[in-house]
């Protein structure tokens, strides 16, 4: 029931994110429901609230193995420590699994499902599935935090570190790469008529490709736009 | 809402943008979420084409645009009280009911807003000449793709 019930806060960790401390109040949200307010040193909820960000995934990890620690009396000050040197690892870890590996491949398979299939029915039942199996992984990965965290308190690193050795780490970023070859490659052949279609088409393809590589720069989506122009004024 | 297949169409063709805007990392970015489904909302009785999606697209654009800019004034004012408060006598409780309160006041009266002007002028975009929307939902779609090419190809390759 704790569990459900911690699983429950542990969507409030982005609660009041700000660009001073970030997520450190949804932070010491979670930990005042892991613990009795009075259980918990003023100078770990201090540190706490000082600062502290992570990818919301795997905050719960950090939190419940603090619990652990404040529950068997470690000293503050190492536990501060603890703090200090994991914040940077959930963000590392999680953005780039999640963000960019999980996320991307659970949205491009109903895309894809969009422009493949014709069948109504299909596409929902594609959306849905995709939709509760990425539900699935985030709950169980907070799940799997709280339970992690509060049974190896600060080994839970070596758990953390665990993350990169996962299948979908090395995997669904190239998935997702595969999807969009394949989309770009259908949506040629679907909606492509005649051959000033396909020139725009690779030039719009070529002009993203370049904005991206230049880190979205403005420069590069005026050109788009002015080949866009062009387009209207052409076709 | 009437027409799920349009709503279908719309929102995976925003999810494609919005990958493409995406940074591994915390930044703001357009909040597509709210501007497709609003639309989707407004545009609901109407027989879905790839021209009524891609006359729209610019204009979800522009919308996520703008409530990026909302979550960005609801972090600035979390930001303003964080720093006025003394960290040793703050009450989280309190702090996470007033978040709570900010984000309702700011984006309920704008999602309201947002709607009511939309269907205002829902038919005067509809008959916008200026663009083909076809063109448009071509040129969102296969510039979104490139780039998002480019991403996975630079940084997403494992470890």
């Amino acid at each position: 029931m704790t569990r459900i019930k911690l699983l429950y806060y542990s969507f409030f960790v982005q609660t009041f994110w700000n660009y001073h401390t970030m997520a450190s109040i949804g932070a010491c949200y979670l930990l005042d429901k892991l613990l009795k307010s009075d259980e918990i040193p003023k100078s770990i909820r201090l540190r706490l609230i000082i600062f502290f960000n992570g990818h919301p995934y795997l905050v719960p990890y950090a939190i419940s193995a603090v619990g652990k620690e404040i529950k068997d009396e470690t000293n503050p000050e190492k536990i501060n420590r603890f703090i200090d040197s994991v914040v940077g690892m959930l963000g590392a870890i999680g953005d780039q699994y999640y963000w960019n590996g999980v996320k991307p491949v659970f949205l491009l398979i109903p895309c894809l499902s969009v422009l493949i299939f014709q069948d109504v029915l299909l596409i929902y039942i594609i959306i849905s599935i995709s939709f509760v199996s990425y539900n699935f992984i985030q709950i169980n990965e907070r799940i799997k935090g709280i339970v992690l965290g509060s049974e190896f308190g600060f080994a839970v690193v070596s758990k953390i570190r665990l993350v990169k050795e996962r299948w979908g780490y090395q995997y669904f970023a190239k998935i997702s790469f595969l999807i969009i070859l394949i989309f770009s490659i259908v949506a040629f052949i679907k909606y492509v008529e005649s051959y000033p279609y396909i020139i725009f088409a690779i030039l719009f393809i070529a002009w993203g490709l370049v904005s991206s590589r230049r880190g979205n720069s403005y420069k590069y989506l005026a050109f788009s736009f002015i080949t866009y122009c062009i387009m209207e004024f052409i076709l | 809402m009437g027409n799920m297949e349009l709503g279908v169409v719309l929102g995976a063709t925003c999810q494609l943008i919005y990958l493409s805007y995406i940074p591994v990392g915390g930044a703001n970015i357009p909040d597509n979420h709210i501007a497709a489904n609003l639309t989707t909302i407004i545009l609901g009785t109407l027989p879905v084409s790839l021209d009524l999606v891609g006359k729209f697209l610019p204009v979800i654009i522009l919308l996520s645009i703008f409530f990026m800019y909302l979550t960005k004034l609801e972090r600035k004012i979390s930001t303003g009280i964080m720093i006025r408060v003394p960290y040793e006598d703050i009450i989280i409780r309190k702090l996470i009911q007033k978040s709570f309160l900010i984000h309702l006041l700011i984006f309920l009266p704008s999602i309201y807003g947002v709607f009511f002007f939309m269907d205002f002028v829902k038919n005067d975009i509809i008959s916008i000449e200026f663009y083909s929307g076809f063109n448009f939902f071509l040129f969102a779609i296969f510039f979104a793709s490139g780039s998002l090419l480019m991403r996975f190809f630079k940084r997403g390759f494992g470890k």
